[in-house]
């Protein structure tokens, strides 16, 4: 741009100077923006984001068609033992479906004759991945729906099965899931069915820590692992997996969700249940001034 | 002569982008999402440092300024800090390009493998300093390892593809420095 006029102007020195300057310093103090107000930071990250990833989703969405055939084909190879193994895996589940079905209605003719009032029922939209972090270091993805779609801050993902993570950043037509395996993740979660409670955070394996065990003999490898819901954030009793051991006697988390052919994910919409801050609010409706300034 | 030498730096800084936006869509496309522990060379930061000794025209500061600060707000890194410290670098070396010329290739790598520890480095020490959340000392310097022992591979791809050599003239740079 400068150069242009480099054989006539003799301003081309001090010119390209400021110049470089002056890119310099932006590149500094986006920077020290990105340091001093991280929030905004990531907001103008985000709105870049929103413009540019859903533009790209016609190039990107052919690599990964052709990247995932690749790695079809190579399953393909082993498809009559996968058959097998799923033909008995299949007898087994259907004596399982007619135990949870009996149990399943034996549990609506006891709540209905208890009137439990349960969780309100969680319902779900589906959204497409478009790209992830592209990062090592960072676990996360940015999924085609944003605030347009009524997508708030702090949502569970989840994929057919099991939590993926949760929304952490919300654009207008994108939002960014972080995963449970990235390592800002911890998630407050219930191991059942010794009912402990413990931290799931992530080390950028595919294996998150469970950390803060309140009592370590209490579980066992293969015990499973739901969201408690403490903090909020989460709804309770979100599948996320099964207890497993590594070889230096950690717990770890042997995830349900498969990491490895995520292409769509469930954001769940909840909302959380009314707190409860005060002891006047446990029983009965709010009490008057007089009565509650003693 | 002049009229297709121009025409000829516009095609190669297309093509310079283009490796960038071909790159960074591999590198997005969600192909798996179980974390993987491979270290990728910074393909993109030994293009532009091969580049600019071979030929500086092809990457202007302004589309190492785009580039770098696209890639910063695509694979969520701290914003600016990777472009900031490229920047310095590539100008500092751009500056020193005559010098650069007249090295055999070893000491050029050498050099180029100096700059980008000392830039790892640097970068370290700004994150430290502004408190930020950052790798573990550990983990940095594998990724200038690979980095380093990459370096000729990216030299003699960018020799192909851009059918460039050290002994190039560069306009704008040589007649400024000539002066």
């Amino acid at each position: 741009m400068i150069d242009k006029k480099h054989d006539d102007g003799k301003f081309i020195r001090p010119l390209a100077f400021i110049g470089i300057a002056a890119i310099i310093i932006i590149s500094f103090s986006f920077f020290i923006l990105w340091r001093i107000d991280n929030p905004r930071a990531e907001l103008i990250r985000i709105a870049v984001i929103d413009k540019i990833v859903p533009n790209l989703d016609w190039a990107i969405t052919p690599a990964t068609k052709v990247s995932q055939m690749a790695q079809n084909f190579q399953n393909y190879k082993r498809l009559y033992d996968q058959n097998q193994e799923l033909r008995n895996e299949l007898q087994k589940m259907r004596s399982w479906r007619e135990a949870a079905l009996q149990l399943e209605q034996e549990n609506a003719r006891l709540l209905d004759l208890n009137k439990v009032k349960l969780n309100p029922k969680l319902n779900y939209v589906s959204g497409k991945i478009l790209v992830d972090s592209g990062n090592i270091f960072r676990q996360s993805a940015i999924i085609n729906l944003g605030s347009l779609d009524g997508i708030v801050e702090g949502w569970a993902a989840m994929d057919g099965l099991g939590l993926v993570g949760r929304i952490s950043g919300v654009g207008k037509k994108t939002s960014r899931v972080l995963f449970l395996t990235d390592t800002s993740s911890n998630v407050p979660v219930l191991i059942k069915p010794s009912n402990q409670r413990a931290i799931l955070s992530g080390d950028n394996s595919i294996q998150p820590n469970l950390l803060f065990i309140e009592n370590n003999k209490q579980i066992q490898p293969g015990d499973r692992i739901l969201t408690s819901g403490d903090g909020g954030v989460f709804p309770a009793n979100l599948l996320i997996g099964q207890v497993s051991l590594n070889n230096l006697n950690q717990f770890k988390a042997q995830l349900s969700a498969n990491f490895s052919g995520l292409e769509y994910l469930r954001i769940i919409r909840h909302s959380p249940n009314a707190t409860i801050n005060q002891p006047s609010r446990l029983i009965g409706p709010a009490l008057t001034k007089a009565e509650s300034d003693d | 002569m002049i009229k297709s030498y121009k025409t000829k730096v516009l095609l190669n800084q297309s093509l310079y982008f283009l490796i960038f936006i071909l790159g960074h869509f591999i590198l997005l496309a969600p192909i798996s999402l179980v974390p993987v522990n491979i270290l990728l060379p910074e393909i993109m930061l030994l293009i532009t440092l091969v580049l600019i000794i071979r030929n500086p025209d092809y990457v202007p500061i302004w589309l190492i300024f785009l580039v770098f600060m696209l890639s910063d707000f695509l694979l969520t890194k701290p914003l600016g800090l990777n472009t900031f410290i490229t920047i310095i670098i590539t100008e500092f070396v751009r500056r020193n390009r005559p010098a650069f010329i007249e090295m055999l290739f070893f000491s050029e790598w050498l050099l180029i493998a100096i700059i980008l520890l000392l830039a790892s480095i640097s970068k370290q020490i700004l994150l430290i300093f502004t408190l930020s959340e950052r790798q573990n000392w550990i983990n940095i310097f594998p990724q200038i390892g690979v980095d380093i022992l990459i370096y000729p591979i990216i030299v003699g791809l960018v020799r192909i593809i851009f059918k460039v050599k050290k002994s190039e003239e560069s306009i704008s740079y040589s007649i400024r420095n000539r002066s």
